[in-house]
């Protein structure tokens, strides 16, 4: 049994893995609401509608009051590796099922952003302990936390900067209010005033304050669902953000040719079609998702993580999936270049990039120059880092004299001699033998597919 | 007035609130606020649209009695 490190803040439960499978343990103490999240109605209306995650009860043990086998997430993300919609559907998610919650007298008794995933194309809530009896008259024990997980980030990434949903990373218990209230403009909409601006100044004001905790028993259900109305106003009213970026429009400026971009796919879909069980490939440098979608119509039963830099060329993506409703594909914004490090408690409480890694191919395509050029990185390190996600690498090696290295090359010195495809191959032989390697036709690039030693 | 002081009353009224998260103090406070406007907000945009509605219906009752 393995526990799973992130449930230790909830006294109601736990969750592990064995063997493959993930399980969350019912303590006894959450007996009462567990059931009324069962016989209410509740549980069955929200996964009626994909709001949360499937559950199965399975004989309990240890003292468990219940043991569910939970459905497993292929790819655990956090928000701030989502782009502004996701995040924004992350947040109205939460909101719909607190709404849910309160017409079954019950209520979200947290509302931390980790508690949505994204699964098969959608946000979903996947945790079954936050469910608590509503008291109508208790004001609502996880606004504050809504306000600091969903409103303030998404605010400054709407109205400031899209690139501050980073600050998710400094603040694994959200963005605190007083600091929001301080990077955002002078000028926002009245709601954000209110929940932002105004409860930072109350929070303050509270902050030393002996104020008993039970003196504030001015709600009822009527407020509690306007307070839930006004917040989904809120955020729907949040416009995506339109700063340009470097490589949102990437596909417009490459130097490929029709023959070569052709030859391109066709390479990737037969090094795909070439693997054997292929459920989750990861795309590093994966733009818009491009040929993230070439490598799925290869392989149709996996799912993918498209990874990239460019909040942007995500968005894009992230919009594509969620008109079409595809449900294997999954775009995040991530540095390859300082990937999602471990935070919280023992640097553990939201794991690393690697630590959630459980892919069976890597694409990098089109990117090792970006490393290798843009930010010296040696190919030994490049070699040894891939090799830690997945058996298979298919990596695309972009020689010195291609148009798009001679641009990285046009400011600064060379101080590349080691920057060869003979070296390249040096390197990577330590990791990695060639299944196969290409040209690529009308360009002078090459592809290789890699299985790790 | 009338209205403050029911604002008033509403805050002061006490009840144990417990959470294994930390509310905050402030952000108690602040929501009922909140969730009080909203209340008025949302019935006041309920009572708009029926008026609306209302005008629509008249304006649409008396064209048809001058068509016929």
């Amino acid at each position: 049994m393995n526990k799973i490190f992130s449930s230790f803040r909830d006294p109601c439960g736990y969750i592990y893995e064995e063997n493959g499978k993930i399980y969350r343990y019912v303590a006894p103490s959450y007996k009462q609401d567990y059931d009324k999240l069962i016989n209410s109605g509740l549980y069955a209306e929200l996964i009626k509608n994909n709001r949360l995650i499937k559950t199965k009860e399975i004989t309990p043990k240890n003292g468990a009051y219940k043991l569910l086998e939970v459905e497993k997430i292929d790819f655990i993300s956090y928000p701030y590796e989502w782009s502004f919609n996701a995040y924004k559907d992350a947040a109205l998610l939460t909101l719909k099922v607190q709404k849910s919650a309160l017409m079954h007298n019950m209520t979200l008794k947290d509302a931390s952003a980790y508690n949505v995933q994204f699964h098969n194309g959608n946000p979903v809530f996947i945790d079954t302990l936050s469910f608590e009896n509503l008291d109508e008259k208790a004001p609502w024990a996880a606004y504050k936390q809504f306000c600091q997980h969903f409103l303030a980030p998404l605010s400054l990434m709407s109205l400031k900067d899209v690139r501050l949903s980073c600050l998710m990373k400094q603040y694994i218990d959200g963005i605190p209010l007083d600091l929001a209230s301080e990077l955002l403009p002078f000028n926002i909409p009245f709601g954000l005033w209110l929940n932002i601006r105004l409860n930072a100044y109350f929070q303050k004001k509270y902050e030393t304050s002996q104020t008993p905790k039970n003196r504030f028993q001015n709600m009822s259900k009527t407020k509690h669902l306007a307070l839930i109305e006004g917040l989904t106003q809120l955020i729907k009213n949040l416009k995506s953000p339109t700063r340009e970026t470097t490589w949102e429009n990437y596909y417009d400026l490459t130097n490929y040719n029709k023959t070569a971009f052709k030859n391109k796919e066709n390479l990737l879909t037969q090094y795909i079609k070439s693997l054997k069980n292929v459920k989750l490939i990861a795309d590093f440098g994966a733009n818009n998702g491009y040929f993230t979608n070439i490598a799925l119509k290869a392989t149709p039963n996996a799912k993918a993580v498209a990874f990239d830099i460019d909040v942007n060329a995500v968005e894009k993506n992230y919009m594509e999936v969620k008109k079409n409703q595809k449900t294997n594909l999954l775009p995040l914004v991530l540095d390859v270049l300082n990937p999602s490090p471990g935070i919280g408690w023992d640097n553990r409480e939201r794991e690393d990039l690697k630590a959630r890694a459980d892919f069976d191919v890597i694409m990098a395509l089109a990117l090792i120059h970006h490393l290798s050029i843009s930010a010296n990185i040696p190919f030994d390190y490049l070699a040894s880092y891939f090799a830690n996600f997945a058996p298979y690498l298919i990596i695309e090696f972009v020689p010195k004299d291609d148009s798009q290295v001679q641009k990285l090359l046009a400011s600064r010195a060379d101080i590349f001699p080691w920057y060869c495809e003979d070296e390249f191959e040096k390197a990577f032989k330590k990791y990695y033998t060639i299944v196969q390697k290409d040209k690529i036709k009308g360009s002078l690039r090459s592809l290789y597919l890699l299985k790790r030693k | 007035m009338k209205h403050l002081i029911l604002l008033a009353s509403f805050i002061l009224i006490t009840k144990p609130a417990l959470a294994y998260i930390d509310p905050g103090i402030g952000a108690m406070f602040i929501q009922g606020l909140i969730a009080s406007l909203m209340v008025i907000v949302l019935y006041a945009k309920k009572i708009i649209a029926a008026l609306k509605n209302a005008f629509k219906k008249n304006d649409k009752d008396k064209k048809d009695s001058t068509d016929e």
